[in-house]
């Protein structure tokens, strides 16, 4: 009976040290527990065991104590559900110690009013849909992309402050790298300036900056917190520490991911705190479970850690970036084809000064949605998915006579069926098609 | 002795205490302090971590110190050296145990180095606790002693069982069976297996001193009819023909408890043993020698 007990306790602790440890069984075990991405529910048999992935996040109406003890809680929250990323926090830490010379095999380039934007040097074929927007000239030619894009916003008095700066984020921006970010260190101390050049990416470099993760830090975070108050479909997550002003929670941001990481002196900042607290609970309000559980976390900083960007942000950022990479599909209002509608405008974007909390920002996101919804009505569904199809049942009289809207639903839903994360796989083959299926079934058509 | 020890190094300053104090307050492993891998809290301040750091040690001490004088009243040094590995690995595993759930749930980010420490602490402190856990609830079991008469008796007893059941002369049709019964495969009692063979050699015991009475029966009667037919036939006084039959008996006797091997032997003394009241068939045989010589004076 003793033996058994202490085997027991004994494997539950191997168990746990292989998650505190091993970056590949935290990551699966979280798999586990929630599904994949697209997808995402509770494992019911793993959800009646006492693990932090089902740990359930606080409420605003729950706890009626303090702003320090609210925010208190939170950080529990954030360090529990955020758990599974600690051996990747460990092995970034650990790359901060040992790097040397880190951006060495990367390219470093300036693109127009961006200084020094580093890509990661991915490149991929061109589409079909690629060619139809402009973004190549032919299918098969090879486009530049990134799987995120982090931009640090800073305030650089001249030149060698912003040199210094970058040499201290030239560690952290390479371990980006590696996991396939583009990396900028952007210097701006107003709102217009920072859209101007946001806008300038998303229009120009729609492929690097697909999934743009913003992190800013003081004075700069509020200015990033403005800027996604201002436009939040255009970033995947925000990541602020220690903000100095309070920013009410944009309206019609409906997946924009906040992290939020404040040193306790400054809860004295009631406004800002509770201005963190509106966002982090606003930004978890989805009807998918990785946004409901990772879309808003606030993080009490450690004094200990002192890294040019906090760790936490950067596994954040990372699990992100992954998440949109898959689960982009799920969102099809205000993705590419709004996009397309919006370039023109983004080009010049004028912001207006912020006067809160009387400010009304001017609804540009429901003027790109509305636009998307008549593209999508139009469109005529073709894809490669669908070409390959149509050759393949060349002959087939039936075929012939279905629209390619009828076959993206008939060639979705085949592969639906399949189950085993084919889905997935075809989203990744051909992320138009996977894009076409889902926003009809979506919408139901 | 650690008084002693802490006395002698402030009398002649070995080093310094206060480095000492330093040394303890700023020990450190995987970012975890002293007083936190003993699970008294987390110090706020130094003056905290101090006050923590003594009581907690001291308390750590005196139970230990308890513990060692209970056991210094144990019995043989054995005991007391199993006692103290089970006292030892007890605390050991649990802080070993304790300092990994405490580490698996915390958010401290470690280095590489700090991993390779940790795991060489683990690789060194989790076999040698479990051996001492178990060296200290490991009961050695003892050899059976041959001296002992029912012990022996067992012995042999289940041995001869095992072997071809000597034990049952008189009843064959029971021995076919059970031959029978071993070739069909069943399995018979072994001897190595102690309870079996305890309970097997109590009814050996019992069944022969149930022969053995028989064969006293048995051989009483033989007796008695020789000594009437000798009466009858010769009805002479002659001492020496009565000598010899009477040792022909004897003999025979004997010749018949020679069959039986040593568990009949050792059946047959523990009865006689056991029985003081029954009489033995030489003895037996004096005795009707006796009658005879004082009848036929």
């Amino acid at each position: 009976m003793c033996g058994t007990i202490f085997g027991l306790l004994t494997l539950l602790i191997l168990e746990g040290a292989c998650f505190r440890l091993v970056e590949n069984y935290a990551s699966k075990r979280l798999s586990w527990s929630w599904g994949n991405y697209s997808q995402g529910s509770f494992h019911p048999i793993l959800s009646k065991l006492p693990l932090d992935h089902f740990i359930a996040p606080p409420k605003a109406g729950q706890s009626e104590g303090s702003i320090l003890e609210q925010y208190t809680q939170e950080n529990t929250y954030s360090a529990k559900v955020m758990s599974f990323s600690l051996p990747l926090r460990d092995r970034y830490f650990e790359y901060l110690c040992n790097a040397a010379d880190p951006l060495r095999k990367y390219h470093i380039r300036d693109l127009q009013s961006l200084r020094g934007v580093i890509t990661p040097g991915l490149k991929r074929a061109a589409m079909l849909e690629d060619v139809r927007k402009g973004q190549a000239k032919r299918k098969g030619d090879l486009l530049e992309y990134a799987e995120g894009f982090f931009m640090v916003v800073t305030h650089a008095e001249n030149n060698s402050d912003y040199e210094k700066q970058f040499a201290k984020l030239e560690n952290s921006f390479a371990f980006l790298l590696e996991n396939g970010f583009a990396c900028v260190l952007v210097s701006s101390n107003n709102l217009e300036d920072l859209m101007g050049k946001i806008s300038f990416l998303k229009a120009s470099y729609p492929l690097l900056a697909e999934n743009l993760i913003v992190y800013g830090k003081g004075e700069q975070a509020s200015l990033v917190m403005e800027a996604c108050f201002a436009r939040p479909s255009f970033y995947r997550a925000i990541l602020v520490e220690n903000p100095t002003r309070a920013v009410p929670f944009p309206a019609e941001s409906e997946r924009t991911w906040f992290l939020a990481i404040q040193n306790a002196p400054l809860f004295e900042k009631v406004s800002t705190t509770k201005a963190c607290l509106k966002w982090a609970r606003k930004a978890r309000q989805s009807e998918f479970l990785y946004p409901s559980r990772l879309g808003g976390l606030l993080r009490i900083s450690k004094e200990a850690e002192s890294l040019p960007i906090p760790s936490f942000a950067i596994a954040y950022a990372l699990k992100c970036k992954s998440y949109f990479q898959v689960a982009s599909m799920l969102y099809p209002s205000g993705k590419n084809s709004a996009l397309d509608a919006s370039q023109e405008v983004l080009g010049n974007v004028k912001t207006k000064t912020l006067d809160y909390p009387n400010f009304i920002f001017e609804n540009e996101a429901v003027k790109i949605e509305k636009s998307f919804s008549k593209d999508f009505q139009t469109t005529n569904f073709e894809c490669e998915m669908v070409t390959e199809y149509r050759k393949i049942h060349n002959g087939d009289p039936k075929v012939s006579k279905l629209s390619n809207r009828e076959l993206v639903l008939i060639i979705g839903d085949t592969f639906a069926s399949m189950g085993g994360g084919v889905l997935e796989e075809i989203a990744q083959k051909d992320p138009v098609f996977m894009r076409y299926y889902l926003s009809l079934r979506e919408l139901n058509l | 002795m650690v008084l002693f020890l802490l006395g002698s190094i402030l009398e002649f300053h070995t080093f310094s205490l206060e480095y000492f104090t330093e040394s303890l307050v700023n020990f450190r492993f995987m970012d975890y302090t002293l007083v936190e891998m003993l699970w008294l809290g987390k110090p706020e301040s130094l003056v905290d971590h101090l006050t923590t750091l003594k009581y907690g040690l001291l308390a750590y001490l005196g139970a230990f110190s308890i513990i060692l004088m209970v056991i210094s009243f144990l019995p043989s040094l054995g005991i007391q050296l199993k006692v103290l590995s089970f006292v030892i690995s007890i605390p050991a595993l649990a802080l070993l145990l304790g300092f990994w759930v405490r580490f698996i749930n915390d958010d401290n980010l470690v280095s590489r180095s700090e991993k390779t420490d940790l795991f060489i602490v683990t690789i060194l402190a989790y076999p040698s606790s479990v051996f001492l856990l178990w060296y200290g609830l490991h009961v050695k079991r003892k050899k059976l002693p041959l001296g002992d008469d029912s012990q022996y008796v067992a012995f042999q007893a289940s041995r001869v069982h095992s072997t071809n059941n000597l034990n049952y002369p008189l009843d064959k049709s029971g021995g076919k069976e059970e031959q029978t019964g071993s070739e069909k495969g069943e399995t018979l009692p072994l001897a190595d297996d102690e309870s079996t063979a305890e309970s097997v050699s109590s009814e050996l015991i019992e069944e022969g001193a149930e022969n053995m009475k028989q064969e006293v029966a048995n051989s009483q009667e033989l007796v008695n009819d020789r000594v009437e037919n000798i009466k009858i036939e010769e009805s002479g006084d002659n001492e020496s023909e009565i000598e010899e039959i009477s040792d022909k008996i004897s003999n025979d006797d004997a010749s018949k408890t020679s069959e039986s091997d040593g568990a009949n032997r050792a059946n047959h003394d523990n009865f006689s043993t056991n029985h003081g009241d029954e009489v033995h068939p030489h003895q037996e045989s004096q005795n009707i020698k006796a009658e005879v010589k004082s009848n036929d004076d």
